[in-house]
């Protein structure tokens, strides 16, 4: 694998506050690494710093092999894309407006953008599936709409490498799966994708591997599996996640700690361990009820998680995970199946 | 992932604008500009009636061969009064309204002008201090204070920009803030020399008011060249002033050189506008409003937002400038008057049609 | 004593002010002219002649006299002007200090003007004299002019063409020296004149007084098409001290003089 962008031991700091600390990360073609943590933890300043927008104060960030510094705008602009969290869009431009600007980096100043430009152009937007909106003012989108329209611009630019910054954020579940599946299509393709996610889960169906960053420092990296341990989540997160396996594919699924709710509609109370809604069979085998958890003191009840065997708990997990290439460990699973667990 | 793509043929591309309004609004700009350099020509305290004025303006070009039947003094009028009068108030409106729309989009706020980085303050300082300094007659001859003014204003410029540097980039707040604090001081120091020069406060004054009666050819050929460059840039830089009305962060992700490029924008506006006020004085209006106008009418792209703005701006000026001379008796009524009292309801009315964002 | 102002108000006064305060240089004339000069406790910025009195204690600007420093100098009467109405003499008054308004508008007005002060300071002797003498130089000078075909003026304020309009002091003063303001159909009293209509009506003379802008009579003549004008043509152009003519004080027998000597100088020396 081609490394296309690295990070090594990259810190930095905002004046007199640290916020990333001895960092190191890489991407390459056709991969896809996705980076999780609380807030503050430094996930988009360090996007930031992978994009060339902020300088670190330690360490290198290499792109193509060649020091970031010594890559030209123009020229890092038209191999790497980066979609910003809240980026600020004129309202009373136009989506085609918006997307067309993804061209830039090919444009110099003072160049107009010709017919290759255009396609390129419309066939981002209907890749991110916001070519129906493509006359609408982006001032008047909802904030999914806005969220596509940035996505598109991004994949307008055509590049090597993508940043994301949270790429699903308002989206509802289908653009989200959506998108996703969009990205990973690409990444199928060599793209090399270094995303936030703020979804564990989506990062944990769709990614080659996780980095897990806490106060700045990268915790773990590596693949979904071994990163998304109760331990690390607990630690980072400060809450005791309930980690289980998809139902579908042999991946880390993480999932809320329990229900408030008893199934006879009363609270629990305090400290009461949560009471499986159902009886539910998966023919993975990977989930199923535990009776000897449901009562027992709090070290019992994590151990049996960890084992992979869980409460049945409410809460929403993406309908099947897709991660392409045969570089990915654990089972690859193929759009639509059953969810026999084999392999490709 | 570049040689997979499909060419979409048979699909009609986004329509964006219409191309028929696209082609039609340029000709409406320019038929407004000749339309109110007509007007401006024709209306004025000397009575003067189209044929003449024609025939006039054809023989001074040397395009008409005919034995003048008009007295000398009208051609005087016409030639070294009037048509001065539309060419700088055309080159002033140019100016001003295309700083207007740049310093809007750069500052990405509706209600900049373009004497917010203290480009107006500057120009009254430096015109002030020429007129309170004992300087000898033939400085003022050769048109000190013009030049005082505008040097003052491009000075007040970079000060302004060096003290809103942070690190190696000028973030806009700064900028804003900057102006507004170079502004204040240099009308702070304005007061004082207008204190301190009571005998001259008449003439200062009158500079301040600022109008185009007594424009000259020599100060509109001063002005063109800052002018006509400056829009010309600006025009050129189009389609990058689109990109910068994203973030600093997306215009540089997208390979921008953002501040080389506000460098370049920040000092042609100021340039235009320096010259403007350097000769006309005051008047405001102008860069405030016809860039809203013009988004309001032919939408917010910088390709067509310039170009259109200066043509727009130009016939704004002329023809308010024509209205001022419309006043019965023999004065002229502040220029600055006409263009508040014009503009003011009729952007209140387009703002009323139009629902959505124009921004 | 109960005197009448220019501005319509009653006044009570003491018999003779011992510490006065002047908000303007034409009433600081008045008051030196009658020998008043160390009854002058304050005067305006501007004031600045004769020359003594730049050496009084400054009350701040025309436009905005300094309050407390009027108020410190503990003056019995203050002499303000129409311009100080709204504003400066309600503060004053209500600290319970006496403003008397002298504004005169024309010439004959600087004559009452001169009296009510006199009046009002116990000069009335001093206030006759001096009123006396003006008008009898003033009725020379217009007897002298009897008959004489007006000649047509501009008087210029600025390089922009302002100018002195109808109802100005300086209008009056031109009137009298048998001169017509070319800016007298203009609708207020300090108007800009519009280029087109001064060539129009083609002056004669062009008064100067914007000397301190830096204009002079060869960059009259420089001006584009100004050539065509009379009185560029016939060398007409004369700077003239703005404070001779706009001052409606005693030294205005001097500006009517001057003007009346420039506009006819075959009849006025």
């Amino acid at each position: 694998m081609e490394s296309l962008l690295s990070l090594e031991r990259v810190s930095f700091r905002y004046g007199e506050l640290p916020v990333l600390k001895d960092v190191s990360l890489e991407v390459g073609s056709g991969s896809f690494l996705g980076l999780v943590g609380p807030n503050g933890s430094g996930k988009t300043t360090l996007l930031r710093v992978a994009a060339g927008l902020l300088k670190p104060d330690a360490g290198r960030v290499q792109l193509f092999g060649q020091p970031m510094a010594k890559v030209g705008r123009a020229q890092m602009a038209r191999r790497l894309a980066l979609l910003p969290q809240n980026g600020n869009l004129p309202p009373a431009f136009t989506v085609w407006e918006v997307v067309l600007m993804g061209r830039t980096p090919f444009l110099g100043y003072f160049g107009r953008e010709n017919a290759s430009d255009l396609v390129a152009a419309e066939r981002a937007m209907e890749q991110a599936r916001c070519r129906h909106l493509a006359d609408r003012r982006v001032g008047e989108l909802s904030g999914g709409e806005r969220q596509r329209v940035l996505v598109a611009r991004a994949l307008a630019q055509q590049p090597e490498v993508l940043l994301l910054d949270e790429p699903t954020s308002h989206m509802d579940v289908e653009h989200q799966v959506a998108t996703i599946d969009l990205i990973a299509e690409l990444v199928d393709q060599g793209l090399a994708v270094l995303a936030v996610f703020h979804d564990l889960n989506l990062a944990a169906c769709y990614c080659h591997r996780v980095a897990l960053l806490s106060q700045g420092r990268l915790v773990a990296i590596g693949q979904p599996a071994e990163v998304f341990t109760a331990e690390n989540l607990s630690r980072v997160f400060k809450v005791e996640m309930c980690i289980t396996t998809h139902p579908r594919d042999s991946v880390p699924a993480v999932l809320p700690p329990g229900s408030r709710w008893r199934g006879d509609g009363e609270t629990r109370g305090r400290g009461e361990p949560p009471l499986p809604l159902g009886e539910h069979e998966y023919a993975s085998g990977q989930l199923h009820r535990s009776e000897d958890a449901s009562s027992g003191s709090e070290p019992d009840r994590r151990r049996s998680r960890e084992g992979g065997e869980g409460k049945i708990c409410s809460a929403a997990a993406p309908p099947h995970c897709r991660r392409a290439g045969v570089k990915a460990e654990g089972g690859i699973a193929r759009h639509g199946s059953a969810g026999d667990g084999s392999g490709r | 992932m570049r040689g997979v793509m499909e060419v979409v043929v048979a699909r009609p591309r986004p329509a964006g604008r219409s191309a028929r309004l696209r082609l039609g609004r340029y000709t409406v700009a320019v038929a407004a500009l000749l339309l109110a350099c007509m007007v401006g020509v024709m209306v004025g305290k000397a009575p003067v009636d189209p044929g003449t004025a024609v025939a006039i303006l054809l023989s001074r070009l040397h395009l008409l061969q005919v034995v003048p039947w008009w007295p000398a003094s009208l051609e005087t009028i016409l030639w070294e009064i009037r048509l001065p009068r539309v060419a700088m108030g055309a080159l002033v409106g140019a100016a001003l309204s295309v700083a207007g729309a740049t310093y809007q989009g750069l500052f990405r706020n509706p209600l900049a002008d373009p004497y917010l980085v203290g480009v107006a303050a500057g120009a009254g300082l430096g015109a002030t201090l020429a007129m309170a300094a004992p300087l000898p007659a033939s400085l003022y001859s050769l048109g000190i204070i013009q030049f005082a003014a505008f040097g003052s204003a491009l000075l007040a410029m970079a000060l302004v920009y060096s003290l809103a540097r942070v690190g190696g980039s000028t973030p806009i707040t700064t900028l804003v803030l900057a102006g507004v604090a170079v502004g204040a001081l240099a009308n702070a120091m304005t007061s004082f020399l207008m204190y301190a020069h009571g005998d001259k406060l008449a003439v200062i004054y009158s500079w301040m008011l600022g109008g185009f009666n007594v424009t000259t050819w020599r100060q509109a050929a001063l002005v063109a060249p800052s002018v006509l460059i400056a829009v010309l840039v600006i025009s050129l830089l189009g389609r990058v002033a689109n990109v910068m009305q994203l973030d600093d962060d997306q215009a540089r992700s997208l390979g921008v050189n953002v501040e080389l490029v506000k460098l370049v924008l920040v000092v042609a506006a100021t340039l235009a506008t320096a010259a403007s006020v350097s000769a006309a004085g005051l008047i405001g209006f102008v860069g405030l409003v016809v860039p809203h106008v013009v988004r309001i009418l032919w939408g917010p792209d910088h390709r067509s937002l310039i170009p259109l703005s200066a043509l727009v701006g130009a016939a704004f000026l002329v023809s308010a400038d024509a209205g001022a001379r419309l006043v019965p008796g023999p004065q002229d009524i502040p220029v600055g008057v006409v263009t508040a009292f014009c503009g003011a309801p009729f952007f209140l009315y387009l703002l009323r049609q139009q629902k959505r964002s124009v921004f | 004593m109960i005197v009448t102002d220019d501005a319509g108000r009653q006044i009570t006064l003491p018999a003779q002010p011992r510490r006065i305060v002047s908000l303007s240089a034409s009433n600081t004339e008045i008051l030196f002219a009658l020998g008043l000069e160390d009854q002058v406790v304050g005067v305006d910025q501007y004031s600045d002649f004769p020359p003594s009195a730049k050496g009084k204690p400054q009350v701040g600007s025309f436009a905005k006299p300094d309050l407390e420093r009027i108020v410190a100098l503990e003056p019995d009467l203050i002499l303000a002007t129409e311009m100080h109405v709204k504003t400066t003499v309600p503060d004053l008054e209500q600290r319970g200090l006496k403003v008397l308004v002298v504004d005169p508008k024309d010439t004959m007005g600087v004559l009452k003007g001169i009296r009510l002060i006199g009046r009002a300071t116990g000069q009335q002797q001093q206030a006759e004299d001096l009123a006396e003498g003006m008008q009898a130089r003033i009725a020379s000078v217009t007897a002298r002019l009897q008959g004489t075909e007006p000649v047509r003026v501009f008087f210029e304020l600025s390089p922009a063409l302002h100018t002195a309009g109808p109802g100005s002091f300086v209008d009056d003063v031109i009137r009298l020296a048998a001169g017509s303001n070319i800016a007298a159909g203009a609708g207020k009293q300090w108007p800009q004149l519009n280029q087109e209509s001064l060539f129009m009506a083609d002056p004669q003379v062009i008064l100067l007084a914007d000397h301190a802008a830096g204009e002079t009579p060869e960059m009259v003549a420089a001006r584009p098409g100004w050539q065509q004008i009379s009185a560029v043509k016939n060398g007409r152009v004369v700077v003239v001290d703005p404070n001779l003519v706009n001052r409606p004080g005693p030294r205005v027998v001097e500006g009517l003089g001057l003007i009346a000597g420039i506009l006819h100088p075959e009849k006025v020396k």
